[in-house]
């Protein structure tokens, strides 16, 4: 049976992060999002630990599960049609920062952990380095290198795995952080690296054209800061439901046990060109090199962005496919659909209403937008609602790209679409 | 002249080459901060076994600290391989320590002595204390302890006399006790060394034929004893070559003396004396100013730096309203070297792109202070940040008061026995038995050979108020103790802190404790899948060992929070001084020279950025006071400064005050 994870998520304990990112929380969005196993994010985190040692029982090997005392008042307030079981596996996200090769780096590399004792067993080590109380994401002053090497000396069966390995100032890849191979960061210890995290705003295609990947297996989170971004990217596997399972189809990449990623399209992502944000100025990788990298209003220097900088370190063509190429589906978040069709904002309080309104009658977001038939869709939701998650499985979007932290914006209806079906009547 | 020989002199600048050169001695080289005095004395070790044709076992080098010795041995391996080994390169101690090792025999040392470290001491003293039936808490002790340590050092003359006689009696109790287990103190290995030199002629004679070059590094900072044990060694040979900086010398406190330094020609009329003042460390602007200050200073010997540097950023003179503007500052500017420290800072739009582009790391960065208390609002601040930083000299994680709080319960809990764990929660939380109670109870139980424990239940000292309070403590320990298996080790942790109303107690006093204790319980989980009884041994085994382990580790990035004294002898790309403000830096009635030695040392240690930050008014010591900038601050040119004077704070309470009177 085939089910979705979602393992790169920060708790309540981390900076910029919703108060709400608690174990129940985490418990009733993955129900409601179509994810059966989340990531705990922060496990470094003293007073997380002790939050998720109490909350969680073990379930499956290597995965926890709510206890049913706490899970049962949540599941009242979940809609029959997305119900289901959740797991959680031990995760958390580490940023490195330190110099190698006379440069300073910011990498942030993810760690998934089978059990308590082995998170025990990490945290003990890298509590003697810095201080894991002030954030979540603790910053340590560690070479990732070296971070590796703790991990596979103390928990070996833990997997570590390069976050949103393309974002410019803070990852593996970074045009203002990071390295030009893994090689180059991980030194020896870099055929440990099997597993890399592409971030928002790349997808597998454009990890494709590097050779050095080919033999890497890369994953999709969703990086989520608050219980409603879960699951803008995830994964889908196949395999056992176990943390073994979970590792084994990422360590192997094999299509039988994992199937492929669920991805924003990446030029959503809010480092995917090149530009200078005060100046609300957006640039292509040919734009920025036609003005030396310098903003055309101010003349500071461009923050590259992803596209930019997977192009320097390309060595395959665009379009190429790599050995270890899974199948992928790029999505829009549900809630964007419904606020361009309502033509109003993500947050508002009609947008939540009609998003809980189609999750009660037609399943979890993820059955919505991959499975429900558009004529269900059409049926509950109407005629634009259909038409626009139709345009987004086809792929068939207008996005302007995101830009030095600006997210990209996505369009898939035009003013005709809204005329043609001015006058039908709906939920909307 | 051997190819790599020349290669390494051409390496030099001429005062350098002329130093390494130089004959049998005696040799003063009188090196500024930055001029490469590391380097020169290496080469000259080098030259000696390479051209002179010294035995690498001829060679005695001395250093002050063990960094500086595994420094410059690395540095001669380098230059000629495995011979370094052979060479002595050590400190005074290590010196001392391998003497006494070979020859203690003489001074009737058993061979297999060990040196005793702090907390060795510690309980050393408080046993000596007990035989002499005075108080043994641990802040008696304490003082003691340093009583005696300066009683010991005026008898050697390192420190002036005193009127009184001093703790004498105590000195030989506490000796007699370290004998008995067959422990030296760290001073006392110096002691005998030269109590050996000065009674066994045979025993200086062959040391004298032994080594025919004494080096030593750090000169300035020489004590009496350490001379008398450096004339013994090099003996009427004057075969003595010394690097040193009077600038430099900080530690008159301990006793040093760089008179020897300035006087040098006087005690060797055949000597002779090379001064380094080619600096390779920092910027022009940094070495003028450093050398404008310190020539105020009568007792030196005449130096100004120079150096080919490129020209840098000006010194920076930042004035802050209060030490939390100054820590929130210096947060911030930190941040920005290392341009940003989360994506957060980048939306924020607090990270500027220019800077962000620089290539700093938190190693390149330090923050010094006068005194550790003057960083206690900046840690506070660094810590929130998430900022990677060490303090230099900070309590280590098991020594901190909730985790020994919790370590000395399971110890008892394991062990009701345990006296000096028993001692330890006795009064925590507080249980009405105080000191005195304490010590009487002690000398209870040792009176009838009982263990603490054992005694408690006996107890004829204890008032019946307190009795009520041991007695129930005694059942709780007893009902924890029956509950050992029904919980993880982490849970009993957090049980055992409940039940005894020790975190409520901690967290009252500073709700930081709770961080430690979630700490402590996220470490001990690792243990949680054993049955408890092994568990609770093994972590403790853990603990008790942890103590010994150096957590220190300089392949950590992360910024250097340390005093002056701590930093001298390093170098950082970007440093940082805080609370240069009169009182402070110099202190009140602090030797003005020392103080000023102090400021050029801090200076000093930065190549290409120096900040100096002062507070107008700055929370110390348990009372707030206004704070005039240090008047070193006008002791260089006002060309090479910048200064920023930080606004006062907006005032809250002002608008609200116009308000009211609107309404009135």
């Amino acid at each position: 049976m085939s089910f979705i994870a979602d393992l790169h998520i920060h708790s309540r304990y981390s900076r910029a992060v919703s108060k709400d990112m608690v174990p129940e929380s985490l418990y009733r969005w993955a129900q409601l999002k179509g994810i059966t196993v989340v990531g705990t994010g922060d496990f470094t985190h003293p007073a997380w630990f002790a939050e998720l040692q109490e909350k969680l029982e073990p379930a499956e090997q290597g995965l926890y599960r709510l206890k049913p005392e706490l899970a049962a008042p949540v599941d009242a307030g979940i809609p029959e049609s997305c119900r289901a079981d959740v797991r959680f596996m031990l995760t958390s996200e580490i940023s490195s920062i330190y110099k190698r090769h006379e440069r300073t780096r910011k990498v942030h590399n993810l760690i998934f952990a089978p059990s308590f004792s082995a998170v025990a067993n990490m945290t003990d080590k890298l509590a003697r380095i810095g201080n894991l109380h002030s954030d979540g994401r603790p910053i340590l002053g560690l070479d990732s290198e070296e971070l590796l090497r703790i991990m596979i000396e103390r928990v070996p069966e833990s997997l570590f795995v390069p976050a949103h390995a393309w974002t410019p100032h803070f990852s593996v890849f970074g045009a203002n952080s990071g390295f030009d191979s893994l090689e180059e960061c991980f030194g020896d210890l870099s055929p440990h690296i099997q597993v890399i995290e592409t971030g928002l705003s790349s997808d597998p295609p454009m990890n494709w054209r590097l050779s050095q990947l080919d033999g890497i297996t890369l994953i999709s989170n969703s990086d989520a800061h608050s219980p409603s971004k879960l699951g803008r990217e995830a994964n889908v596997l196949n395999g056992d439901l176990s943390f073994e399972g979970i590792k084994a189809a990422f360590t192997s990449g094999d299509p039988a046990l994992f199937q492929g990623t669920i991805e924003f399209f990446p030029e959503e992502g809010k480092y995917h060109f090149d530009g200078h944000r005060n100046c609300r100025v957006r640039m292509s990788p040919e734009e920025a090199g036609a003005h030396d990298d310098a903003c055309p209003e101010c003349g500071k220097p461009v923050t590259r962005g992803v596209m930019h900088r997977v192009e320097i370190l390309a060595d395959q063509p665009a379009g190429h496919r790599a050995r270890r190429a899974l199948s992928y589906r790029s999505l829009v978040p549900l809630v964007e659909l419904i606020a361009e069709v309502r033509g109003a904002g993500v947050n508002t309080k009609g947008v939540t209403e009609v998003y809980h309104q189609l999750l009660a009658s037609l399943g979890n977001e993820f059955e919505i937008l991959m499975n429900v038939p558009i004529a269900a869709i059409e049926e509950n939701a109407g005629m634009l609602l259909a038409l626009a998650i139709q345009r987004m499985r086809e792929g068939n979007v207008t996005i302007a790209p995101g830009y030095d932290g600006e997210y990209g914006t996505v369009r898939l209806l035009s003013q005709e679409d809204r005329q043609s079906h001015a006058s039908q009547t709906s939920l909307f | 002249m051997n190819v790599e020989t020349k290669r390494w002199l051409e390496s030099l600048n001429a005062r350098q080459r002329e130093a390494v050169l130089a004959g049998d001695g005696p040799v003063l080289v009188v090196a500024g901060p930055g001029t490469g005095k590391t380097k020169t004395l290496t080469v000259r070790l080098a030259y000696l076994l390479a051209e002179r044709h010294v035995a690498p076992e001829a060679l005695l080098a001395m250093t002050f600290t063990t960094r500086a010795a595994r420094e410059m041995r690395e540095r001669l391996e380098r230059l000629i391989g495995s011979q370094a080994d052979r060479v002595f390169l050590g400190t005074f101690h290590s010196f001392c320590f391998q003497l006494l090792k070979a020859e203690g025999h003489r001074l009737d040392l058993p061979p297999d002595f060990g040196v005793a470290d702090r907390r060795d001491q510690i309980t050393i003293m408080q046993r000596a204390l007990r035989r002499l039936d005075q108080p043994d808490t641990r802040t008696a002790t304490q003082r003691k302890l340093h009583e005696v340590i300066a009683f010991r050092n005026r008898q050697a003359n390192i420190e002036p006399p005193v009127d009184d006689a001093g703790p004498a009696e105590i000195a030989e109790a506490y000796q007699r006790q370290l004998r008995k287990c067959d422990l030296l103190d760290f001073d006392e290995l110096l002691f005998l060394g030269v109590r050996l030199l000065e009674g066994f002629a045979d025993v200086r004679e062959s040391l004298r034929q032994r080594y025919a070059h004494v080096l030593v590094d750090e000169y300035q900072d020489v004590d009496p004893v350490q001379q008398q044990l450096l004339r013994f060694l090099a003996g009427d040979r004057n075969r003595l070559w010394a690097v040193g900086d009077c600038d430099q010398a900080i530690y008159a406190f301990r006793g040093a003396e760089s008179e020897h330094l300035l006087r040098f020609e006087q005690h060797f009329p055949n000597g002779r004396v090379i001064t380094l003042d080619q600096s390779y460390r920092f910027t022009p602007q940094i070495a003028t100013a450093a050398s404008q200050i310190i020539r105020r200073n009568a007792s030196r010997r005449p130096l100004t730096l120079n150096t080919a540097n490129e020209s840098g950023s000006p010194v920076h003179v930042v004035n802050f309203p209060d030490e939390q503007a100054e820590a929130v500052w210096i947060v911030r500017q930190i941040e920005e070297r290392v341009g940003g420290t989360s994506h957060y800072q980048h939306y924020q739009g607090q990270v500027t792109d220019t800077v962000s582009r620089r290539e700093q790391s938190f190693r390149d960065v330090a923050v010094l202070c006068r005194l550790h208390a003057l960083t206690k609002p900046l840690q506070e601040a660094l810590r929130n940040s998430g900022i990677p930083h060490r303090v230099v000299g900070e309590a280590r994680f098991f020594d901190k008061s909730i985790v020994k709080d919790v370590l000395a319960y399971l110890r008892v809990i394991q062990n009701p026995h345990d006296d000096s764990s028993f001692a330890h929660v006795l009064n925590r939380p507080p249980r009405g038995i105080g000191g005195q109670t304490q010590a009487a109870l002690e000398a209870e139980a040792e009176q009838h050979g009982f263990s603490l424990y054992g005694a408690l239940r006996r107890s004829v000292v204890l008032s019946s108020s307190q009795m009520r309070a041991v007695k129930s403590m005694i059942t709780l320990l007893e009902e924890v103790q029956r509950k050992t298996e029904e919980k993880s080790l982490s849970q009993f942790i957090a049980y055992v802190a409940d039940v005894t109303g020790l975190r409520q107690w901690r967290i009252d006093q500073d709700p930081r404790h709770e961080n430690d204790l979630l700490l402590l319980r996220s470490i001990a989980a690792k243990y949680d899948e054993v049955n408890t009884a092994t568990a609770l041994e093994q972590f403790l085994e853990e603990a008790t060992l942890a103590v010994e382990v150096d957590d220190y580790d300089a392949s950590i990035d992360a910024v250097s929070l340390m005093t002056i004294h701590a930093a001298k002898g390093l170098e950082f790309s970007e440093v940082m001084l805080c609370g240069i403000e009169e009182g402070s830096l110099p202190r009140e009635n602090g030797d003005i020279e020392e103080e000023r030695r102090l400021f050029y040392v801090a200076l000093t240690r930065a190549k290409e950025r120096v900040w100096l930050l002062s507070c107008r008014s700055r929370f110390l010591f348990g009372e707030r006071r206004d704070r005039d900038p240090s008047r070193f601050l006008q002791e260089f040119d006002d060309s090479l400064k910048e200064t920023t004077v930080m606004p006062d704070r907006p005032r809250r309470s002002k608008p609200e005050a116009e308000q009211l009177s609107l309404l009135g």
